[in-house]
């Protein structure tokens, strides 16, 4: 019969147990009746016709149990019997069964919760239908090598205004077209204005990514509002809050919707606020205000900053949309060929190019997320290991355990019990323990989860909520349970095949143990251990690099260091506003710069207080009496008191520091550091030495400069940043483009109690300033290393496992080992083996699979650990401490792991091995 | 020819069982002496304390009270350690099931007790090879126990006892095992080795193999009932 009908068949029987027997017996009765209504017709009396009728049936009973079991009537009831019998079995060996539900729970759970988190944030980002259909639009080959990403790939970010205007008309390819740009919008507080990083997207943006909102509803096609020459709305407009704000702005205010909140003089009312997962751009930009696209005015060029995602139409193919983009192209170079941005265009190697390509590529790619990517992948390798370990752990346990039932089984074979039905026993016990397992992995799983979710770092991209991948969760039990039944199963075969008498015989005769059985679980015992090795590699060396890490001399004392970001008024000290002349800009920040610093010296409780400002990007310099253009960077300092280096504790290497007479270009002084000493003048003593700036600020011209001192290199954002050649000038020098003027502030005790202090010092010497941003530097250098850490744990996490799941992996083959050999081991007592000589038996058994294991280990780190190398800080792949220590930590455990087995066989007692016979 | 001390002297031995608090008394008041080149064959019914008074004999158990003198050296009371080594030394086994080990050549297991004894490789190649010689299963050296017929199995226990040269064999039920033909065997085996001056402790059920011994003891109900000295 076709096994699947047969089953069908089965199945049905068991739910129609109860009406299939009271049809049998009714059938039968029927039979029995009928023959004895013959009887009577044929003029019997009664009960002589009854007693006729059921001799003539024969026996009742079997007949019953023929015909339930040829429907299958008692299918139910055996396989009940079936899991009574292996739920007793499992509690009669809490050991094996605890191990087992660990060991699954462990394994299953890790690699569902990585695997969940993996997937959501990289592998399939975004949600809703056709995910492959949505797509990121952007202009290719804009950058020539500055927002190259870290593989020095080039990043696709987004379009400039004219590129966006000349692709409106275009998207009919589209089933849905959007766009998104951020705004500054100014909020005031109770003491400083804040700034709020806002999307201007169109009305449909919220339908590209069939995210319902948290609270309230997203934007109605009619609420687009245009924006002004400075990107702002025109007119007050609808918001939608992102889970952030909601939560630090309102705490979270269920009341939210329809509330007003003023902005840069405009009221905006709140009608949504997003999921806390939803943030398709980062988490820089905490609302979203649905804007019409912005026309860039005719005196100013736009950047191209505008992200566009789109959702392809049905049938429209990615080379479709290429062939659109392309023609746009062409049709906008050719329409401005003497503007400033078709100049522009052509300076590009291409000229303009605008590229399309699935948005999940850029979650794979680029965008910052690579470091993210190689993490969760590291992670992904380390906790396949974790499995394979789990797998080659239940293979051990499951065939050590059912190989030492074998006489059980036999006994089982030789009262009638078929293959399938020993086979079925076994199935029914391995999906009990999976279960378990299972259930406990789905609790390991949920909470590695919420662990794993604070690697993911703010400003990923983030479109769908990692749950629990319920795929992952069913992959990883079955290969679990696959692993547990196929080698449980393999004894339950050979039972069936072999000779029962054989087998009954086996346990009393006077052989011991054979090679071939010992020899499947030393191989997996050497597996286990060579993943075991890999891992600890792994985590070993995270450890020593986040040892060196921690320890790195980053240029100045953080301790009692506070840095504070300042958010200047942009209109008032900027030399590009279109008001101010540059000169009084200057001036404006020097006053300022001097107030801050003279106001908050004199705070109780600071020590020194230092000026800076990092420029952010790259100038071009010439040495003298050379034509070589190197790439520096030039940094803004205080002078005087408010120097940065006093008040950081840095080291003065060789000269001076900037003073008041070195202020303004004419001065031609430059303070430098050690990388831009050793980079540019190798061997040679820079004081006195001279190089010309090419980019001078406020553009045109070039200046020159004598070295007047060399400082330390500074790391203060950073243990890992990487130094540049630096040169300082005064700080009112530089423009407040690029990142922002900050005070470093020295003070006696914890920075944190001076800060309400600080903040209303700076709210006089500047009430328009917008909300400053406080970072103790001590907590921010600590906090660079976060990544590295979590890495080092999650990696010694995943280590200690495998190597705790390694040892009872020996533990239990030498257990089992010892067990089986317990007749042997009595022998060799008998012939006068002492204690030591089987101790050292059995460790030696152990200690041969794990020496082979570390072999093939230490090979596989030695090629697999390369993979950790961007992680890896001051340390080589293959470290030979590392190593050594691996090797040393491995060996421990399994001395261990072999130690107790070796005690309990020292101490057989040879008489009751020897009884048996 | 007899040396005035015996080689084994045991007086009054008891031994009491105590399982699920019921005291089993496997032997009581066994007294014993064997001497160098005795062939004693002990015998009884089943449960009659033969297998138990082998173990004392053997080192393997020891007794819950009476004294035991090995080579005049009294041994009932010695540590395990102790006791491994008078086994390894003074003591061969002949076991019923052969009790070799399965992973080990012939010539494996026959080296192995003098492995324990620490003996040098040449000497142990020597005794290995006289052992397997004289029990004519020079042949077989390679082979593993699995490869053997019973009879086979059970000459290759008979040389690993031998390789130690103890001063006595104790065999329980070496025929146990065995079709008639190699019982047979195995007992010729036997009587050559003690002929060569070697002390043997035969326990058996069988009395035609019982008859070989120039004494016997008979057990009942852990009481040594009778003693036979067969006539030289």
């Amino acid at each position: 019969m076709n096994p699947f009908r047969n089953a069908g068949r089965k199945l049905r029987a068991f739910l129609q147990q109860p009406r299939l027997k009271q049809e049998i017996d009714e059938e039968l009765q029927f039979h029995i009746e009928q023959r004895t209504a013959e009887n009577t017709a044929a003029g019997m009396p009664p009960e002589e016709a009854a007693r006729e009728a059921r001799r003539r049936f024969g026996n009742f009973q079997n007949s019953r149990e023929e015909c339930r079991r040829l429907v299958s009537a008692n299918f139910g009831e055996s396989v009940l019997q079936d899991i009574r019998f292996g739920l007793r079995s499992l509690s009669k060996n809490p050991g094996f069964t605890a191990v087992s539900i660990t060991t699954l729970a462990l394994g299953v759970g890790a690699t569902t919760a990585i695997y969940s988190v993996v997937n959501a944030v990289i592998l399939n980002p975004v949600s809703g239908p056709d995910p492959e259909r949505v797509v990121q639009i952007a202009e290719r080959n804009y950058t020539q090598g500055l927002f190259k990403d870290q593989n020095n790939q080039l990043d696709l970010y987004g379009v400039c205004p004219e590129v966006l205007e000349a692709l409106l008309p275009h998207t009919s390819l589209f089933a849905n077209f959007a766009w998104c740009d951020t705004i500054w919008l100014s909020r005031k507080t109770e003491d400083f204005t804040e700034t709020i990083l806002c999307d201007t997207v169109p009305s449909t943006f919220f339908g590209l990514w069939n995210v319902p909102p948290l609270l309230g509803r997203t934007f109605a096609p009619d609420e687009a509002v245009p924006l002004n020459d400075s990107k702002m709305p025109v007119r007050d407009s609808v918001l939608v809050l992102s889970y952030t704000m909601w939560r630090s702005h309102f705490a979270g205010d269920r009341n939210i919707i329809g509330r007003m909140i003023e902005m840069s003089g405009r009221n905006f009312t709140v009608i949504g606020v997003m999921p806390e997962w939803f943030a398709p751009e980062g988490s820089y930009s905490i609302c979203w205000l649905p804007a019409e696209p912005w026309h860039i005015p005719a005196n100013q060029v736009g950047l191209p900053n505008t992200r566009v995602r789109a959702r392809l139409t049905p049938g429209t193919s990615l080379a479709q949309a290429q062939a659109m983009l392309d023609t746009v192209a062409a049709q906008l170079q050719a329409a401005h060929t003497d503007d400033f941005i078709g100049k522009e265009w052509k300076r590009r190697p291409h000229g303009l190019g605008i590229t399309v390509r699935p948005l999940q590529a850029q979650f794979q790619g680029s965008y910052g997320s690579e470091d993210l990517r190689r993490t969760l992948f590291g992670l992904l390798g380390a906790i396949c290991f974790v499995l394979l370990i789990v797998c080659a752990n239940i293979a051990n346990l499951t065939l050590a355990r059912t190989e030492r039932r074998q006489q059980e089984l036999a006994i089982r074979s030789s009262i009638g019990a078929g293959r399938w039905r020993l086979m079925r026993q076994l199935l029914t016990e391995s999906i009990l323990l999976a279960c378990a397992g299972g259930l406990a992995g789905i609790a390991v799983s949920v909470l590695g989860m919420k662990v794993l979710l604070s690697v993911v770092p703010g400003s990923m991209p983030r479109l769908r909520p990692v749950e629990l991948d319920i795929h992952a969760l069913v992959y990883t039990l079955l290969i679990s349970i696959a692993t547990g039944i196929l080698f449980g199963l393999m004894p339950a075969w050979r039972a069936g095949r072999a000779e029962l008498s054989d087998a009954l015989k086996q346990a009393g005769t006077g052989a011991t143990v054979g090679v071939r059985h010992s020899r499947y679980r030393g191989t997996l015992v050497v597996a286990e251990t060579a993943l075991a090795v890999v891992l600890l590699a792994g985590a070993g060396l995270m450890i020593k690099s986040v040892v060196r890490l921690l320890h790195v001399n980053p240029g100045f004392d953080p301790e009692n260091l506070v840095c504070v970001s300042l958010q200047l008024p942009w209109q008032k000290y900027s030399d590009f506003t279109a008001s101010a002349d540059a000169g009084r800009a200057s001036q404006l920040r020097k006053l300022l710069f001097g107030q801050l610093q003279e106001r908050i010296q004199a705070v109780p409780g600071v020590v020194a207080v230092g000026i800076g400002k990092h420029s952010g990007w790259p100038e071009k310099v010439m040495l003298e009496g050379s034509s070589q253009q190197i790439e520096v960077v030039r940094e803004g300092c205080g002078v005087g008191p408010g120097d940065l280096f006093r008040a950081m504790r840095a080291p003065l290497l060789a000269g001076r520091l900037l003073e008041d007479r070195d202020r303004g270009v004419a001065a031609g002084t430059a303070v430098i550091n050690e990388t831009m000493a050793r980079t540019l003048w190798p061997g040679v003593n820079p004081l006195g030495k001279k190089f010309e700036g090419l980019d001078k600020p406020g553009g045109g011209g070039t200046e020159r400069y004598e070295v007047i001192g060399i400082v330390g290199n500074l790391r203060d954002s950073s243990y890992t940043e990487q130094i540049r050649p630096a040169f300082y000038r005064p700080c009112d020098e530089l423009d407040l483009m690029g990142r922002p003027t900050f005070l470093v502030i020295r003070t006696k005790a914890d920075p944190r109690l001076l800060i309400p202090a600080i903040r209303k010092e700076l709210k006089v010497a500047e009430p328009d300033m917008n909300t400053p941003e406080f970072t103790i530097e001590e907590q921010q250098l600590y906090d660079s290393t976060q990544a590295q850490r979590t890495y080092m744990e999650y990696l010694v996490v995943f280590a200690g496992v495998g190597v705790l799941l390694c040892a009872i992996g020996i533990y239990g083959v030498l257990a089992y080992s010892v067990a089986r050999r317990a007749r042997e081991i009595g022998i060799r007592i008998a012939i006068g083996a002492q204690r030591e000589d089987v101790l050292r038996l059995v460790i030696g058994e152990g200690l041969r699979l794990v020496l082979a294991g570390l072999a093939a280990g230490l090979v596989a780190a030695f090629w697999l650990t390369k993979f950790l190398r961007s992680q890896l800080f001051e340390v080589t792949p293959t470290d030979p401490w590392v190593m050594a220590s691996v090797v040393a930590l491995l060996l421990g455990v399994a001395l261990l792991a072999c130690y107790f087995p070796g005690r309990r066989a020292a101490k057989v007692d040879p008489m009751s091995a020897l009884r048996y016979e | 020819m007899q040396s005035t001390i015996p080689l084994i002297q045991m007086a009054n031995i008891e031994k009491v069982f105590l399982t699920n608090e019921v005291e089993t008394h496997a032997l009581s008041g066994v007294s014993l002496e064997i001497h160098h080149g005795d062939y004693v064959s002990i015998s009884g019914p089943s449960g009659c304390g033969k297998s138990t008074l082998l173990a004392i004999l053997g080192l393997l158990d020891s007794p819950t009270s009476g004294a035991y003198e090995l080579r005049g050296e009294p041994v009932e009371r010695l540590n395990y350690a102790q006791r491994a080594r008078v086994r390894n030394r003074e003591i061969g086994f002949i076991f019923q099931s052969f009790n070799l080990i399965g992973d080990l050549t012939v010539w494996e297991n026959v080296e192995l007790p003098l492995t324990y004894r620490g003996l040098s490789t040449a000497e142990r190649r020597e005794r290995v090879d006289e052992a397997l010689t004289k029990v004519g299963m020079t042949a077989r050296a390679k082979h593993y126990p699995a490869q053997l017929s019973g009879g086979q199995q059970q000459r290759v226990a008979v040389a690993r006892a031998l390789g130690g040269r103890p001063s006595i064999l104790l065999a329980d039920e070496p025929t146990g095992n065995l079709d008639s033909k190699n019982g047979d065997a195995v007992m010729a085996l036997l009587r050559d080795l003690h002929a060569e001056g070697a002390t043997i402790c035969l326990v058996t059920h069988d009395s035609r193999y019982a008859r070989d011994a120039k004494k016997t003891v008979h057990l009942f109900d852990g009481q040594i009932v009778s003693e036979e000295v067969t006539p030289a």
